[in-house]
């Protein structure tokens, strides 16, 4: 119960995958009595996430305050340039400076830990630990040195995601843990200096939402309390950094919402069917395609790439049928129901040119179809066409087996139109949030000049789906 | 804030430097990831504590002995800025290699440790920072670990350099910083051992560092280096020292003592009608006569206030060399691109570099690592400034068969 | 001036040095990149108009698309080409079975060969201190004797651009003006000057090569840079050493394994 030795200037706690309502509800229901009080003060809003609605993306834009198509990264997976081979994007591959940097050449001291897209960690003038895919703590911190602290709490990187699958309630024992060491290392070093920016980011609650959400939902009598039990040790921790920072500007958001899962779609499987995907002899991986005999393809969740001459190393369409195949293929995708309930598994698709922009370009200014379609350079390796699915069709891979739609151990999928915001003492934009807009306040806020390429000028840019 | 920035890193070689500077490396994620890698595998039979020095020691004899011979520009980088180390080593038969590594830096790192605190080294690198016109010092005090992380200790130490460099005429350094290398603390990560101290890390230190000030709003000064012929046109190449040249400018070159005018600066693939101090340029002048009696070694400059153009000249010399100066030696002198050869009148106020103690007001000879005023009278003319004003032609260099066996500052 | 403008006068100003010493000067060009950034700035040293030859060591397996780029390059650039071959063990049969062994006949060995037909008594070479351990040693100007040893315990001091700049007879000088800069610095200067790079530099097919030299010692690496913006990102938020391979399956196979529990493969 004691004030910080030191406060930072601005912080910034951050809760993966939280919907808005669902965040409402816990306030409502006196399952996070802080944020209800912190909201009650300051007030809660709804954001909009980023298209594909999955968090590598949505936090290289929050901390590049950029649209995917300036900063290069589209999801979990991508492809090696020039071949159909996988390849992992994370900070290394991000083509734009990060919040962290922008503000260490001002001088500002930062601190950054767990922010999926953060690793490998950057020079920072401060400290920055990498998120959920650094494979050790030594490749997760920066600077390196830091790596002697955490392993003396027992710092853990992520929670065992594997354990999930197999057995919810060593699950849960291992999201307290991860969380609880989270937490000790968040207080540590808020402790140790007076920061200028200070961001803390808790990956369980999407964990726990994948794999629990419909317990959550039909009031499974032991998984029900323990998703809630989670979300009370949150907000313990919330209630204990309400305590020590009472005054100083502060925010606490999610990068997406979710919901629960009716079907697992796997859309590669579907594009194989209606013809535009021809596996290769031997699949291997999600790429696995026959080139010669593939016009499109599909990366998760919901990429759709045109298998295009000139542009693919082995294309076949040639760019004057680049927008007919891309018309086609959304058609196609359109199409697709669920079998048992006859509902549509898609809901919009969108071409390349109407959700990502880049750097070069005026921010609403779209592109003719066969200038976007050969676009060089970070926004060249985006998707042709994002598929959007409605609630419940959670979209995957899948080129291997022979189902379209299954379900496996996942409750819950990622939702695009209700993150959950509630800032104190900033200014952000009064209408339509979305999450690339929130750099550039906070470096204002900080008096640190934004890139003038940074796309959160004060109002969206992304139209609504 | 300019990109980057050269420091020397001075200290005794058992106060922990090699370990210090892996540590920065480490921290910053400068190194390999190979290397990383081995840096953490080697910690493993070390108690856990990683084990840096080896990282500088390329050479395989060093490895054996754990000694640095030479000196080495090593890299790393912080968010602000890349840096270049100059890690001059400590042993005192390798203080040539220091001075040398000395002479190209910007600011310097001076370490410390906490134990044995000032030595006969320290003494003589402070001196030769001072002389070298080293301006921007951090005193890092490291071992801290070893005196129980004690205050008084560390501000005793702190004092005692402060008040050594300010005996030498140097200003007090920007910063005294305790740290332990070999754990990292105060290094890139703030010590929780150390309440005491709320100064800044090393790192951040560092980033606090001014580069040095820009020669181009100097006196012109462009030393001739050559003259070539192209294309029936005679161009004069250089660098220029200092100052900013113009098309149009009027010159005069000294020791020559000519005028005349620029009639343009030459400058391969583009146009220029502008150069200034770092830029490596050629010049045309506008009349063809104007080129009689150049050579390379004249420099270039304004019209006023003339330099000094020297025959006899008295400056601050510090020998490096096993083989003594001796006094009437005939020996060469070359400032920027002038070459002299001179006679050594006089070895006035010869010093050990240390202890600053005169050995003879008027000596005979002058020794390795020590220091005097020296009287050389050269067989031609020199254009020289105060180091102060335009280092380039305010330092130069002895010369005995090519070797490079002094330094000299002009005050 | 910013930090390729001071590298390159300081680059400048070394080769004007060495020329100004030196009349039996060569530039040591291997057709990669730091050697023909060398020859760049050799060509703005002396206006266009290189005054001594650009030597090419060829052993004879270099990559084709090198020995197309060096013929192109050279007539373009007015440049007067010595090629050196050591015939004999070529005609011996000499490949890289052992590194070391072929490297010291095909290579070393026919430069020894060069200096002694041409007389050359210094050599420009593209070499950069952040390449390899010894380099971080080397002086700009650096005395080699005949047998191409390198006494590195006694090296000349040099203070304040003032080089070394006498060898003892049967020696060659050894001049190096791209010490001070990094591999970075060269690829941001290509990208500035626009200085024509062999392909091989860039991505195909996931991988680059990030040295070239003989196509039996020389491995790609994995890399998507397939433009010069990309090798410039890649280099700044990267820290792998030039000659070594990047150990990136090790943590593919972690990320896919991760990525599948999570459901996103």
């Amino acid at each position: 119960m004691t004030t910080a030795k030191h406060n930072p200037k601005l912080m910034v706690l951050s809760i993966d995958g939280v919907p808005f309502a669902l965040m409402r509800r816990m306030m409502d229901d006196g399952v996070m009595p802080n944020m209800a009080g912190l909201a009650g003060n300051v007030g809660i809003r709804q954001m909009r996430s980023v298209q594909p609605t999955v968090s590598c993306v949505a936090w290289a834009s929050y901390m590049t305050g950029k649209n995917p198509g300036k900063h290069g990264i589209y999801g979990f997976i991508d492809r090696r340039t020039e071949s159909y081979d996988l390849m992992f994007p994370n900070s290394a591959t991000m083509s734009a400076e990060n919040i962290w940097e922008v503000l260490s050449r001002a001088d500002k001291r930062v601190f950054g830990m767990n922010v999926p897209s953060s690793y490998p960690p950057r020079r920072v003038n401060g400290i920055l630990i990498g998120d959920f895919l650094a494979p050790t703590i030594e490749k997760a911190a920066y600077p390196a040195g830091e790596s002697e602290y955490l392993r003396s709490i027992d710092y853990r990187i992520d929670s065992d995601a594997q354990l999930a699958r197999r057995d919810k309630r060593a699950m849960l024992a291992d999201l307290d843990k991860t969380l609880d060491t989270r937490m000790e290392a968040m207080f540590h070093y808020l402790d140790k200096e007076s920061w200028d920016f200070f961001h803390t980011h808790i990956m369980g609650s999407d964990r726990i939402n994948h794999f629990l959400w419909q317990k959550m939902e039909d009031n499974d009598p032991e998984f029900a309390p323990a998703f809630f039990a989670y979300y009370r040790r949150i907000d313990k921790a919330i209630g204990r950094l309400l305590e020590q920072l009472p005054d100083i500007p502060l925010l606490i958001f999610s990068d997406h919402g979710f919901c629960r899962i009716k079907q697992e779609v796997q859309l590669s499987r579907y594009l194989v069917e209606t013809g535009w995907t021809t596996p290769a002899q031997e699949i291997v991986h999600p790429l696995s395609v026959d080139p010669a005999k593939s016009k499109a393809y599909c990366l998760i969740p919901g990429r759709i790439y045109v298998n295009l001459l000139g542009r693919e190393p082995g294309g076949i369409v040639p760019l004057e049928k680049y927008q007919q195949v891309r018309k086609r293929l959304a058609e196609d995708l359109l199409k697709l129901r669920d079998p048992e309930t006859g509902e549509n598994v898609i809901k919009k698709v969108v071409m390349r040119e109407n959700v990502y922009w880049p750097s070069d370009r005026e921010k609403n200014a779209t592109m003719e179809p066969e200038q976007s379609a050969m676009y060089k350079g970070t926004y060249g390796k985006a998707a042709d066409l994002i598929a959007i699915p409605y609630d419940g069709y959670d979209l995957k891979l899948g080129l291997a087996g022979n189902k379209i739609l299954q379900k496996t151990e996942l409750e819950g999928m990622h939702t695009y139109d209700d993150a959950f915001m509630v800032a104190r003492g900033i200014e952000l934009p009064k209408d339509d949030l979305e999450i690339l807009m929130l750099a550039r306040p906070i470096l204002d806020k900080l008096g640190v000049e934004p890139p003038n390429d940074m796309d959160g000028t004060g109002s969206a840019i992304t139209p609504r789906f | 804030m300019r990109d980057h920035l050269k420091f020397v890193a001075v200290g005794h070689v058992d106060h922990g430097k090699s370990t210090l500077i892996g540590r920065l490396l480490y921290d910053t994620n400068s190194l390999p990831p190979d290397k990383m890698d081995e840096v953490r595998m080697a910690s493993e039979e070390n108690d856990g504590v990683p084990e840096f020095a080896f990282v500088m020691d390329h050479l395989e004899e060093e490895r054996r002995n754990r000694v640095t011979i030479d000196t080495a520009q090593i890299f790393f980088k912080t968010a602000k800025r890349e840096y270049v180390i100059i890690d001059a080593p400590g042993h005192k038969q390798f203080l040539k290699n220091m001075i040398t590594g000395s002479t190209q830096a910007e600011a310097a790192l001076l370490l410390v440790a906490a134990e044995e605190g000032l030595q006969e080294q320290t003494h003589r690198h402070a001196y030769m920072l001072s002389l070298l016109g080293i301006r921007q010092l951090l005193i890092v005090i490291n071992k801290m670990d070893l005196v129980n992380y004690d205050q008084q200790r560390f501000e005793q130490i702190k004092k005692d350099i402060t008040k050594r460099l300010e005996e030498f005429g140097m200003e007090p350094p920007l910063m005294t910083i305790p740290i332990v290398s070999t754990l990292g603390e105060n290094v890139a990560r703030r010590s929780d051992k150390m309440d005491w101290y709320d100064g800044m890390t090393l790192l951040e230190g560092l980033d606090q560092l001014q580069p040095a000030p820009s020669a181009q709003n100097g006196r012109l000064r462009f030393p001739v280096q050559d003259i070539y012929e192209l294309e029936g046109e005679k161009v004069l190449v250089g660098r220029l020292a200092s100052g900013t040249l113009r098309n149009g400018q009027d010159i005069m070159f000294h020791p020559l003592g000519k005028t005349a005018t620029v009639d343009y600066i030459k400058v391969f693939g583009a146009s220029k009608d502008q150069a200034i101090a770092g830029e490596s340029i050629g010049i045309v002048l506008k009349n063809k006569n104007a080129m009689q009696g150049l050579a390379r070694g004249e420099v270039a400059c304004d019209l006023s206030p003339s330099p000094h153009v020297h025959n006899t000249i008295v400056a601050t010399v510090f020998w490096m060399n096993g083989e003594p100066l001796r006094k009437d030696e005939t020996i060469d002198l070359k400032c920027a691109t002038r070459q002299v050869s001179c006679k050594v009148k006089k070895i006035t106020d010869r010093m050990n570099s240390s202890t600053l103690e005169i050995i003879a007001t008027d000596a005979k000879d002058l020794h390795d690592t020590e220091v005097a005023k020296l009287t050389l009278k050269a067989d031609g003319y020199v254009c020289m400034d105060p180091f102060e004003s335009v280092a380039e032609t305010g330092r130069f260099v002895l010369m005995r068969d090519n070797d490079t066996v002094a330094g000299g500052i002009l005050h | 001036m910013d930090k390729l403008d001071e590298l390159e006068s300081q680059s400048i100003y070394i080769i004007r040095e060495a020329y100004y010493h030196y009349k039996k000067l060569a530039m040591l060009w291997s057709i990669g990149k730091d050697s023909s950034t060398m020859v760049w700035l050799v060509r703005k040293a002396f206006f266009g108009k290189v005054p001594f030859p650009a030597l090419h060591i060829d052993t004879s397996y270099k990559f084709p698309q090198m020995y197309k780029f060096r013929d192109e390059y050279s007539r373009k650039w007015g440049l007067d080409l010595v090629i050196t071959r050591n015939e004999k063990a070529l005609a011996a049969g000499m490949t890289c079975k052992k590194k070391l062994e072929c490297c010291t006949a095909l290579k070393t060995e026919a430069l020894k060969i060069a200096i002694a037909k041409h007389g050359f008594d210094a050599l420009l070479l593209g070499i950069r201190r952040d390449e390899h351990g010894i380099r971080a040693k080397e002086r700009v100007f650096s005395p080699r004797d005949e047998e191409f040893k390198w006494n590195y315990q006694d090296q000349p001091p040099e203070l304040w651009d003032q080089f070394k700049s006498q060898a003892e007879e049967q020696t060659h000088i050894r001049v190096h003006p791209l010490l001070g800069w990094t591999e970075l610095d060269i690829w941001k200067y290509i990208k500035r000057e626009q200085i024509p790079i062999t392909e091989l530099y860039f991505a195909k097919n996931g991988k680059r090569y990030r040295s070239i030299g003989c196509t039996t010692c020389c491995n790609p690496v994995d890399s998507n840079a397939a433009t010069i913006d990309d090798m410039i990102n890649e280099l700044e938020t990267t820290t792998t050493s030039e000659r070594a391979g990047r150990a990136q399956d090790k943590e593919d196979t972690y990320t896919m394994q991760k990525l599948r529990a999570l459901g996103y493969m």
